[in-house]
């Protein structure tokens, strides 16, 4: 394994870790009943939605 | 120590008619494909895989090698491009936390954060004594890692079989098979909200700025949808 390959594979486990460790230490504090956890959740779905719609929208072009 | 019936109960949970198993797998013999094409060999495709467990973010990792891009660079390209990550955690953890849990379970199992992972756990965790929700957890991201891994193997080696259409076709797959995961969760006002303008806020804000697109439709979207099902509620 070459190490720029092997060095740029541990930056990007290293840089999504990162988000889901963030998450699960900043989501201690928050109760499921809560509002913060509503907005969450609502900005979760919003964004996996918007995820979802762009890769289409670019693999129905892609098909053309 | 993990609850054995739980963690077994959450990793069969892949087994289910609507599991993204199959959909999750074909998106993965595609990157083991796109891998392999961009010169990497079969230990760094597992790695990769094994160790990032995002998809979007081993594309941009693999694209910016190819550019010849800096560290630093393909560090804040990806954190961009998986900086959707920390939302979804933020929405399931709460819902996973006891009191009798150690913390190490939570802190390991965030690495299981994926789409396919958060909408199966999203979908079963109430049907789920709260104590055991995180052994269940572990479960079922322990299943759906080991398919990205297997996926990524299949597709390194059946690469030489497997035309440009055919890997669009595998990884398009994907997406259409969470948007439908997605409206099978629109149960409540705001849910409903949020994946509907996420949906359509997605390709609007991709025109104006494809890269922050995501961010700017889930930011924008989920805050409208937030404030719609606080006013339905009142």
């Amino acid at each position: 394994m070459s190490t720029s390959v092997f060095l740029a594979i541990l930056v990007t486990s290293l840089a999504t870790f990162s988000s889901r460790f963030l998450g699960a230490i900043s989501s201690q504090g928050i109760k499921e009943t809560s509002k913060l956890f509503k907005w969450f959740n609502c900005l979760a779905y919003s964004t996996l939605a918007s995820i979802n719609s762009k890769n289409n929208y670019i693999s129905s072009r892609c098909f053309v | 120590m993990i609850n054995k019936e739980f963690f077994f109960k959450g990793f069969k949970s892949i087994l289910a008619p609507d599991s993204p198993a199959l959909a999750l797998g074909c998106c993965f013999i595609a990157i083991g494909a796109l891998l392999k094409n961009l010169g990497f060999n079969i230990q760094e495709s597992i790695f990769s895989t094994m160790l990032t467990y995002a998809l979007p973010g081993s594309l941009v990792m693999a694209e910016s090698l190819l550019v010849g891009a800096s560290l630093l660079n393909i560090f804040l390209a990806v954190w961009f491009v998986n900086a959707r990550l920390y939302p979804m955690a933020v929405s399931l953890f709460p819902l996973m936390m006891h009191k009798s849990q150690p913390k190490w379970k939570y802190y390991f199992s965030c690495h299981f954060i994926a789409v396919s992972a958060w909408l199966i756990m999203k979908s079963n965790y109430k049907s789920i004594d709260k104590k055991h929700r995180i052994d269940f957890w572990i479960g079922i991201g322990c299943a759906t890692w080991t398919t990205a891994v297997i996926g990524t193997f299949i597709g390194f080696y059946a690469s030489d079989y497997l035309d440009k259409n055919m890997m669009m076709g595998l990884a398009i797959l994907n997406p259409i098979y969470f948007l439908c995961m997605m409206v099978g969760a629109m149960k409540t006002i705001q849910i409903t909200a949020a994946v509907i303008l996420g949906l359509v806020l997605g390709p609007i804000f991709y025109f104006l700025s494809p890269e922050w697109s995501i961010l700017l439709g889930g930011l924008v979207g989920g805050t409208i949808a937030y404030f719609i099902g606080e006013l339905n509620v009142n």
